[in-house]
């Protein structure tokens, strides 16, 4: 979250010096599960040179899914460590990888112990799940004087933070297959 | 290339995991077969053959000890004459969704009917809902060979010791409505003497046991030892099971002339 407020002020800062006020975000997100909603939207920037991308989101989740109606907003770092291959239109970017956190609201959930409890009794915040994850994408890109640049799809095999945890200290009893998911998405990059 | 490779790593993955989509950390879905466990094992535990000598297990705080659990669960098996299971509250560290399942499909590998009390850390974010839908009210009894068990959830710490927990009205309730041929065992994740247990309701609780005079035990976990006496004297035994962390769970041997408490190491 703070490396993405990071990033964000950045932009702000090096848009000012160029004149402009606000520089509105280089892309939209649509994603399916992974830890972010039923469905979540998003919006967020990029880096120049493409390596680094944040996004913020919000999420939902209805009851008939997830057997309770949740609204969360996440965080998500992506990180593409290796450069996009472009073949015709299309665009292949093998690998991202990043870090996710996610908020939920609700009066059941905590980001700091309650006062009711001594001091550090629960040491994790039950409103608050982060998740690592690996992914690739595959985009379509438009002529250059679109407003939409390019219509990406993307998947992302994360793993939250209690469940790394959990692993790692049952690595007899739960195997890796016991702790990864998927996502799905649409990434829009807009002018 | 390399995207055709993680693409089949990606079938395989979607094949072969358990659960492909997490909507939130904090979900709650349960499938039918996971739903109301001490309903369905309580219904185990009627067709089995009644006797006036049994023997039971407690094993209490398993919370994130999945290794200790899976070695427990085949100690447990290999005993021919063991009439139920009780895991004493704390099945999960975080009270999530993926660790009740966890802990579940390993109970369910029990030769014997099994029954959960509900814990602290059971109770956290969306636990206490997960609890109600997968093994169904935390406040229960049920009779057995002529004893009668009583289930409480007794983690005051979770509502701020609001006076809720336990609920000592429904407790007195079930104590008069049992027959007073019968020896009650009542079991709760808090012990009255706990840190985290309510102090307004430590004395009324213990009154309502010694008072009774057909309490025997008052079993417990969370406290992360093994202790067996009778802190507010007789005729009530207070007894705390040990975390599996330590690889011991308790064996409980009744019969008509006394009651025997063995510590297992495993």
């Amino acid at each position: 979250m703070l490396l993405f407020f990071l990033l964000v002020t950045t932009e702000k800062i090096s848009a000012q010096k160029k004149g402009f006020k606000i520089t509105p975000p280089d892309h939209i997100k649509v994603q399916y599960a992974g830890g972010l909603g039923f469905i979540s939207i998003g919006a967020g920037y990029s880096t120049k040179n493409q390596k680094l991308e944040g996004d913020l989101s919000y999420g939902y989740l209805p009851k008939s899914i997830g057997g309770i109606r949740i609204h969360s907003i996440s965080g998500k770092i992506t990180w593409i460590p290796i450069h996009a291959v472009s073949v015709k239109k299309y665009q292949v970017e093998p690998l991202m990888t990043g870090l996710i956190v996610n908020y939920s609201f609700g009066k059941q959930y905590f980001s700091f112990d309650p006062p009711y409890y001594p001091y550090s009794y629960y040491s994790f915040p039950t409103a608050i799940h982060s998740a690592l994850f690996l992914g690739s994408r595959i985009g379509l890109n438009f002529p250059e004087n679109t407003f939409v640049r390019r219509v990406s799809l993307y998947y992302e095999i994360l793993s939250f933070d209690r469940e790394i945890i959990s692993l790692v200290s049952n690595p007899k009893s739960l195997h890796i297959t016991d702790i990864i998911t998927l996502s799905l998405g649409v990434k829009v990059n807009i002018d | 290339m390399r995207f055709l490779v993680t693409a089949s790593v990606l079938s395989i993955f979607l094949i072969s995991c358990e659960k492909t989509f997490t909507y939130n950390a904090n979900e709650i879905q349960i499938e039918e077969k996971d739903r109301d466990q001490n309903t369905k094992n309580l219904e185990r535990l009627r067709s089995k053959p009644q006797s006036d000598s049994f023997n039971f297990v407690v094993i209490s705080d398993t919370q994130r000890f999945y290794e200790e659990l899976d070695d427990i669960v085949e100690k447990i098996n290999r005993y021919p004459d063991i009439s139920f299971v009780v895991l004493n509250g704390d099945m999960t560290d975080f009270g999530l969704r993926s660790e009740y399942l966890w802990t579940t499909h390993r109970l369910q590998k029990l030769s014997f009917p099994f029954l959960v009390v509900v814990g602290n850390h059971d109770m956290l974010g969306n636990g206490r809902e997960l609890y109600k839908q997968m093994y169904g009210p935390e406040n229960f009894g049920f009779s057995f060979s002529g004893y009668k068990f009583i289930v409480l959830n007794s983690n005051s710490q979770e509502v701020g010791h609001n006076g809720s927990l336990p609920d000592t009205t429904w407790l007195q309730q079930e104590l008069s409505a049992t027959p007073s041929q019968q020896k009650i065992f009542i079991l709760s994740h808090l012990a009255p003497f706990s840190g985290d247990f309510d102090r307004s309701l430590e004395q009324a609780y213990v009154r309502m046991l010694t008072n009774n005079g057909n309490v025997i035990y008052s079993i417990h976990g969370h406290e992360d030892i093994s202790y067996l006496g009778q802190p507010y004297g007789p005729p009530v035994n207070y007894l705390v099971v040990n975390s599996i962390k330590e690889r011991s769970f308790v064996l409980i041997k009744v019969n008509s002339n006394n009651t025997e408490v063995e510590k297992v190491l495993f």
